[in-house]
């Protein structure tokens, strides 16, 4: 590549992103002339497909007149290159190429920009940068206020999951943005991930896990809410959690059959955003529905579940004075981690088998906290954090148990 | 395929036995600058001289350099290195006499040699005669030859330039119980230009040198020579009408002689001094020079392609003087704040290198000793547009010596053997005007002419050949640019035409093997042939053309159609 | 007269001794196939399960539901029952085998017909082994789909399905035996031909109401059930 060398890669996966990913652009092209005036740097985009021209808007865009001032004058050549990938869209194969292309460019530091996300100012985008570029940090994941009763996919499942088998107190374990060293990049390119059908959706997830698996440094940073990714069901999502989570955990069994404790990880940036409120649904209707499907599948379900758990499960559904019973709720989750181990069942239909539990879950959880201060709603996340991170000697046995 | 029509072979110039009549000879001149001081002492009291210089000028024609600049030779008291003249007509007893001046002439003459001098317009030392005079009383003819006020309110806000040592442009003169205005040291006072009889006398010193045969004048500190309340005192339209009228002086009375403007501004600021080729012959482009260095470090073209494109077009009777290094500090004046930290970071580590906004080291020294890097930087001065203009020094790597004061870093005599005192001079060592570099890397005992005179392969017979490839056609000297801008940043591309003269110049910035592809389909059908060598590369054609250099490597090629 | 009934006894001793002694040498012959054949149908056996253990056979049949309809039915693990299977097949082989040495004529064939009845017992183990297996598979999968689309009666649905695949696989291996199969065939055909008729009558022509507002309340439930993830991510 006539890029040659570089300190900093800032990667810029598209599809679709006419609308927001000119200012990307020329907040990357402001924080690197005007904060990072004397790295190599390059910003790639990798675009899926795009229809809309948004990799014509990147390779168009001129940032060297109008409103930029004086001192941001770059000291360097400023590369941008704009390249359709090829294969299957998704987010896999996008970062797949990024992760290339730092190795060609023996980049130090990868940073991948959400290009509908957060970094519409070069101060952003510096902050992203600069904890991996110092050496301070190797991996470095964003984190955001979130209103407890928001995000049940990561309060309630994912966040108190990976802290308990990880042993690190990762906020965020999904997120489209990221930064991490040219040295991560590379060995995650050598890794069997990139092969994997479940990479397509999986890959946010693996690749904070394999950081920690992996040893590296790892930090956070406060970034401002971000609107949600591509649109998709809640069905969807909880099915694609799950299998990342099944990969992930499948990927580093013997690191996290060890790992003990949640570390807590060093932040940056500053937390003095407004903590945004919760959104509103409907979780009566979630929890009539998550009642009903249990119900169905409760055949499959002996196939998967401890009897006793089941039988937990079957009461608490048809209780007329309903608990938010945490344990109960973990023990459901690591006999599902467990069952795809053992092979109980397909992983496909054990994510499928899981969507009605997480509702049921969700459900109870938003009408518990409805008229909760949030400062209580926040103690019960906490409370389920140590509930899992208690229970892990059960994901560990019931993972490595014979049938 | 081009047909023979177009097949028309370069004219090579002459070696310089004669001096080209050509009266824009200035346009392809290769400038040699020294100081007469540091050059050759031929008495032996540790200082050079003229005698002693002009023993040496087989050297310096050796070299194939057209013109001398010669650093100011006046009467002075030295307090700034001969900038501040005592007499403008006379020569420092240190360097010889007038006749002594005359003899070095004649013998530079007639080796095809130019020579231009300094000619300090804006100010003299407060030891010349017109100041003692200026100073003795308000009444005196000559007080109004100086800026004079009672307050030092005047001129509120004008920015000071030597702000390491100067506080204020206003100094008290405690004999005439008032202050003068000196935009350099105390004591340079400014002279009046708003007088006439400042203009006329000026001329006459001028006439004075001219008529001894001077080819020119390298005029220092041109922007401020004249002061006007609420501006900043420099570049101001009276200044630039002193200007043309000695310039119309000088066409009046002489042909073929240049003048030189120092103004270190950029270069859209610069160009009013060419005026409509009715002022300067010549002006230095101060911000090429930093970014040549800048983009050497960076290993990446844009800085020295961003100032170049940025260049206005001049006259055509007029001519840029691009420089690696000089007498001064490297100076970073012309450059944003990022760019002069970076320089600062990157070739003057050690704050002993900085002064004032600049680093007082030569070239060299500032390639850390690399060849490569040497003959790169030297390629560059060679081939960019502009007359070149070679420190004296440089052509065999001298070195530097920061334990010195101010900028006489730059300044160590010349190193002409590995014997006493280099062979620069007789005198006891501890007499020396300045003491020699002899450290074990650039010391004399390693760096002098004479041994590199014997090795075919030094870097003063490499210079030599250099500068004849140059010569060998004007292309360089007077040819359009055009920047081919492959997608590999590390490599510096461009092409020089002048009528149907094509040269085209790649040069590698990196110290790592480096492969681009160019895009010559414009030039499809034209054959390389490399300077230096004479080999033949592949026929340029419609597809890019790849060349693949080496580290810190750089070709010339000559580009014909046959 | 006495010498030729001393003749006729002696002949006839003779014709006895003579056919014992032919018989003696096959009797031990086949004893000694019977036993060699327990031995070696006990090696199988051995041989067997130890490779459907380290090849962890029953995780294959956990998944498929195999282990716990063999529970139910009070019959040995899956990999004990085949290798059971094995050691009672070359067993039998080997029985047949001697008891053709002793060349008692009603038997002789058997072996023959003997091997050639292995290949389609074999062949209707499989059969019906995947029938089970679509079976299971099937149900789980019609289940879930049904459940996630929202589609009532979801486990009437998926059971039976499986029920009927499991049929056909059972019907299938019979017919591979060559057990009766005009009768099961015909058998099976009138029931499953029932069935459908009837369903088709009650739903299409008893049903159409409810089957409409069942296809609407489906197709609402539907856009209902396609819950938004935002809130939740």
């Amino acid at each position: 590549m006539a890029v040659g060398q570089v300190d900093v890669l800032v990667g810029l996966p598209t599809l679709n992103n006419a609308a927001t990913v000119v200012n990307i652009a020329k907040a990357i092209h402001v924080s690197f002339t005007r904060d990072l005036p004397r790295l190599r740097t390059v910003i790639i985009n990798s675009d899926a497909g795009s229809t809309d021209g948004t990799p014509e808007l990147i390779r168009d865009a001129s940032f060297e007149h109008g409103d930029m001032v004086q001192t941001s004058h770059s000291l360097r050549t400023m590369h941008r290159v704009v390249t359709p990938y090829h294969g299957i869209p998704g987010k896999n194969t996008a970062l797949q190429s990024l992760f290339a292309a730092a190795v060609l460019t023996q980049a130090e530091t990868l940073v991948v920009i959400d290009p509908a996300g957060p970094a519409t100012t070069a101060e952003r985008v510096t902050e992203l940068i600069t904890p991996i570029w110092r050496a301070e940090v190797e991996f470095l994941a964003p984190r955001y206020r979130r209103h407890p009763r928001d995000g049940a996919l990561v309060t309630q499942l994912v966040r108190p999951l990976v802290r308990a088998v990880y042993g690190v107190e990762l906020d965020e374990p999904l997120g489209a943005e990221f930064a991490c060293s040219g040295r991560f990049a590379s060995h995650c390119l050598e890794q069997d991930i990139w092969q994997q059908d479940a990479a397509t959706f999986a890959i946010d997830l693996w690749l904070r896990t394999e950081a920690i698996a992996h040893g590296l440094t790892i930090g956070q940073i406060w970034r401002p809410p971000t609107a949600s990714a591509a649109p998709t069901t809640l069905r969807q999502a909880v099915r694609q959690i799950l299998l990342s989570l099944l990969v992930a955990l499948r990927a580093h069994e013997s690191f996290w059959h060890t790992a003990s404790d949640a570390v807590k990880l060093p932040t940056w940036g500053d937390d003095r955003t407004k903590c945004p409120g919760a959104a509103e649904w409907d979780h009566v209707a979630l929890a009539v529905q998550a009642q009903h499907d249990i119900s169905e599948i409760r055949p499959l379900l002996e196939g998967v579940l401890d009897p006793a758990v089941l039988s937990r499960l079957v009461d608490e559904i048809g209780a007329t004075d309903p608990r938010l019973d945490d344990e109960l709720w973990v023990r459901i989750v690591y006999d599902f981690l467990g069952a795809s181990n053992r092979g109980s069942a397909g992983m496909d239909h054990l994510a499928d088998m899981f969507v009605p539990i997480y509702m049921w879950r969700a459900a109870r959880f938003m009408s518990f906290t409805a008229h909760e201060p949030d400062d209580v709603a926040q103690t019960r996340l906490n409370t389920l954090c140590d509930a899992f991170l208690r229970l892990k000697p059960l994901l560990v046995n019931s993972w490595t148990v014979e049938v | 395929m081009r047909t023979d029509a177009h097949a028309e072979p370069f004219a090579p110039a002459s070696m310089p036995m004669y001096r080209s009549a050509d009266p824009l000879w200035y346009k392809d001149a290769v400038f040699y600058q020294l100081h007469v001081k540091s050059f050759a002492d031929s008495n032996g009291d540790g200082i050079g001289d003229f005698p002693g210089l002009t023993a040496k000028l087989d050297h310096v024609s050796s070299l194939g350099v057209d013109c001398l600049w010669l650093q100011p030779m006046y009467p002075s008291p030295f307090k700034d290195d001969g900038y501040d003249i005592s007499d403008y007509v006379n020569i420092h007893p240190s360097y010889g006499t007038l006749q002594d001046f005359e003899r070095f002439l004649e013998q530079a003459h007639s080796r095809g040699l130019r020579v231009i001098i300094e000619l300090v317009l804006n100010h003299t030392s407060d030891q010349h005669a017109w100041f003692a005079e200026a100073r003795s009383s308000r009444d005196n003819p000559r007080r109004d030859w100086y800026v004079w006020s009672d307050t030092d309110d005047r001129y509120r806000g004008v920015r000071i330039i030597f702000i390491d040592t100067e506080l204020s442009n206003w100094a008290w003169d405690p004999v005439s119980k008032s202050y003068y205005w000196h935009r350099f040291f105390s004591h340079q006072p400014d002279l009046n230009y708003d007088n006439p009889a400042v203009r006329d006398e000026v001329w006459q010193v001028m006439k004075f040198w001219l008529d001894l045969g001077v080819d020119g004048f390298r005029v220092d500190a041109v922007p401020y020579l004249v002061e006007r309340e609420g501006t900043s005192c420099e570049n101001l339209p009276e200044t630039h009408d002193v200007l043309k009228e000695l310039r119309a002086k000088l066409d009046a009375h002489f042909t073929g002689r240049v003048l030189l403007a120092e103004a270190n501004m950029w270069p859209e600021d610069v160009r009013p001094y060419f005026g409509n080729g009715d002022e300067f012959h010549m002006s230095f482009h101060f911000p090429i020079m930093p970014r040549i260095f800048m983009a050497l470090r960076l290993e990446d073209r844009k800085p020295l392609i961003d100032i170049i494109e940025r260049t206005p077009s001049i006259p055509d009777t007029c001519q840029w003087a691009i420089f690696l290094r000089n007498h001064d500090e490297l100076t970073l004046e012309m450059v944003t704040e990022i760019e002069r930290q970076y320089m600062w970071d990157e070739y003057a580590k050690d704050p002993r290198a900085r002064i004032n906004l600049g680093i007082r080291r030569r070239l060299a020294t500032l390639m850390e000793g690399d060849r490569r890097r040497v003959q790169l930087m030297s390629g560059l001065l060679m081939s960019l547009p502009g007359s070149p203009i070679m420190y004296y020094g440089d052509e065999i790597g001298m070195g530097d010596n920061m334990y010195l004061g101010d900028r006489n870093s730059v300044r160590t005599p010349m190193q002409w053997s590995n014997g006493v005192n280099a062979g620069f001079s007789n005198a006891d060592p501890e007499r020396l005007w300045l003491p020699l570099v002899s450290n074990a890397l650039y010391g004399y005992q390693a760096v002098n002419v004479d041994s590199q005179q014997r090795n075919p392969t030094s870097l003063l017979n490499w210079t030599r050949r250099l500068i004849e490839v140059r010569r060998s056609t004007r292309v360089f000297g007077r040819g359009s640019i055009e920047f081919l801008k492959p997608a590999n940043h590390r490599v510096l591309a461009f092409t020089r035409t002048l009528g149907r003269e094509r040269a085209l110049v790649v040069c590698n910035l990196a110290g790592t093997a480096q492969v681009a592809e160019l895009d010559l389909s414009a030039l499809a059908g034209a054959i390389p042939i490399e300077m230096f060598g004479g080999s033949i590369f592949p026929r340029i054609g419609r597809e890019p053309y790849p060349v693949m250099i080496g580290p810190y490597d750089f070709y010339w090629f000559r580009l014909r159609w046959l | 007269m006495i010498q030729q009934i001393a003749d006729a006894l002696v002949q006839s001793w003779q014709n006895f001794a003579t056919a014992f002694a032919l018989f003696v040498p096959r009797l031990i012959a086949a004893t000694i196939i019977f036993g060699v054949g327990f031995l070696v149908a006990l090696i199988f056996r051995r041989l067997i399960h130890q490779l459907l253990v380290s090849l962890h056979f029953d995780r294959v049949t956990h998944r498929i539901g195999a282990n716990e309809m063999l529970r139910n039915a009070g019959m040995p693990a899956a990999e004990l029952l085949i290798a059971k299977i094995v050691f009672w097949i070359v067993w039998i082989g080997f029985m047949l085998s001697a008891v053709d040495t002793l060349q008692f004529a009603p038997f002789q064939g058997l072996v023959d017909e003997f091997f050639r009845f292995v290949p389609r017992f074999l062949v209707a183990l499989l059969v019906f082994t995947l029938g089970f297996l679509i079976g299971n598979f099937l149900w789980r999968a019609t289940l879930l789909a049904a459940v996630s689309a929202g589609v009532p009666g979801a486990r009437l649905l998926s059971g039976s399905l499986r029920i009927l695949v499991i049929g056909i696989g059972v019907v299938m291996a019979l017919e591979q035996l060559g057990l009766a199969t005009g009768v099961v065939l015909t058998a099976f055909a009138i029931t499953f031909g029932a069935l459908m008729l009837g369903a088709a009558i009650a739903f299409g022509l008893g049903g159409r109401d409810a089957a409409k507002q069942l296809l609407e309340r489906q197709f609402r439930n539907s856009r209902d059930r396609d819950s938004d993830a935002a809130p939740h991510l």
